[in-house]
């Protein structure tokens, strides 16, 4: 329901922000104070290797660039001049910043370079590996695109099930459910959700979290009312489970032999559509929906081994 | 689908109360309504999601409604917002 409506959000950094949000990288400033205010807008690093070399073609100047052991010994074995013409071509890219590692001391050529273009230049004392494996970690969770969706997160037996469905089908009172059974609750009404990779992450907004509307008891708040226990922070949503007034289907699976699935931000997640109605322990349904799902990652498909022995049982039956 | 901005003009923006005024009046239809600023759109049947957006007053919002009241309900809630919720 209602897809055209995503709306979704891809943060940039500057590189002021990428200094302090990246700490595990242990970046400090060197030269080029005045590009601070410069964006990042890509998790990805790029090493200059060849570029250095006089091979530019493969530069991608909105990502983070890397200066190594093998580029600065490079560098160190040019002219002043030779510096100059090699490096030049890079810093008048306006890329967003260039990241020194290992702690090297950059020559002086280049700090005039970014002086000169206003363009961060950065140093950490760790080696490559580790300050690539750490910008792109970092870069990611803070880069990673998000979006606000309708429903209800809750952890179910480790499953991240998202319950989605009209106001008032009873979805906050099914998580409800869920919780007295010591399944724990993400988010309740509306979910922030992140993509980072294939993965989606789902949260509660700051302003909402740990609490729930229930009709007539108004706004509650389930840590304080079931313990630190019944919430949790974030979960990979796993499953999406669209509750539907039962008169509205016109026809409800039967079998469960087909795989359905639903798309956030360009990620398939499986879903299944489940008819309310009075009788129909929603609660009871989730916790078996989950478990389905558990089985279905271990290779156990319930409905389809059962069609394949019906099918079976039909040809010996000639 | 109808959609229609509006600003919200109240001295408390969208503060508890005007939300849940909010919510329940769109309660009342059948259409899917949202409401959404910049960043967020949300359910306008459910008081958390309208709690999210956070919007103060000279926030300009977007009302959608799809179904088969949506103009009634585009409507109404437009009035309520400009009728600045019955306060001040």
């Amino acid at each position: 329901m209602n897809n055209s409506q995503e709306k979704v959000t891809y943060p940039s950094i500057t590189v002021e922000q990428f200094l302090t949000s990246v700490s595990k990288a242990e970046l400090t400033l060197l030269a080029g104070e005045k590009g601070l205010h410069r964006k990042i807008d890509r998790p990805r690093v790029q090493k200059l290797g060849l570029i250095i070399a006089g091979f530019p073609e493969f530069i991608h100047k909105e990502r983070v660039h890397l200066v190594g052991n093998t580029e600065i010994a490079y560098l160190n074995r040019l002219t002043p001049k030779e510096k100059i013409k090699s490096l030049k071509p890079i810093f008048d890219l306006e890329i967003s910043c260039l990241v020194i590692t290992k702690g090297l001391p950059a020559p002086q050529e280049m700090i005039k370079l970014a002086k000169e273009t206003d363009t961060p230049l950065l140093s950490s004392p760790l080696r490559t590996t580790f300050v690539i494996q750490y910008i792109t970690e970092g870069l990611q969770d803070v880069l990673a695109p998000f979006t606000h969706k309708h429903g209800v997160l809750v952890d179910v037996f480790g499953v991240g099930v998202l319950m989605k469905g009209g106001s008032s089908i009873g979805k906050s009172e099914t998580a409800l459910d869920l919780i007295v059974r010591k399944h724990r609750l993400v988010s309740d009404d509306i979910i922030e959700i992140r993509k980072k990779g294939e993965i989606l992450i789902g949260k509660a907004p700051d302003i909402t979290m740990g609490r729930m509307e229930l009709r007539g008891l108004g706004i509650i708040n389930i840590s304080e009312l079931f313990g630190i226990v019944a919430l949790r922070d974030e979960k990979i949503i796993d499953l999406i489970v669209n509750l539907q007034p039962a008169e509205q289907f016109s026809e409800v699976d039967r079998l469960g032999i087909d795989e359905k699935y639903e798309e956030i931000m360009g990620v398939k997640i499986p879903s299944i559509n489940l008819p309310v109605a009075s009788g129909r322990n929603i609660a009871n349904l989730l916790e078996i929906a989950a478990s389905n799902l558990l089985l279905k990652r271990k290779g156990k498909y319930s409905a389809q081994e059962f069609v394949i022995k019906q099918r079976d049982r039909l040809k010996h039956r000639k | 689908m109808v959609e229609k901005d509006v600003m919200i003009t109240n001295k408390l923006g969208l503060h508890a109360r005007a939300a849940a005024k909010l919510v329940n009046l769109a309660g009342k239809f059948h259409s899917h309504i949202t409401i959404s600023t910049e960043q967020i759109c949300a359910d306008a049947k459910s008081i958390l999601g309208v709690l999210t957006l956070a919007a103060g007053k000279d926030t300009m919002v977007k009302i959608e409604a799809e179904g088969p009241d949506e103009k009634e309900s585009l409507e109404a809630i437009i009035d309520l917002i400009e009728n600045k919720f019955g306060e001040d």
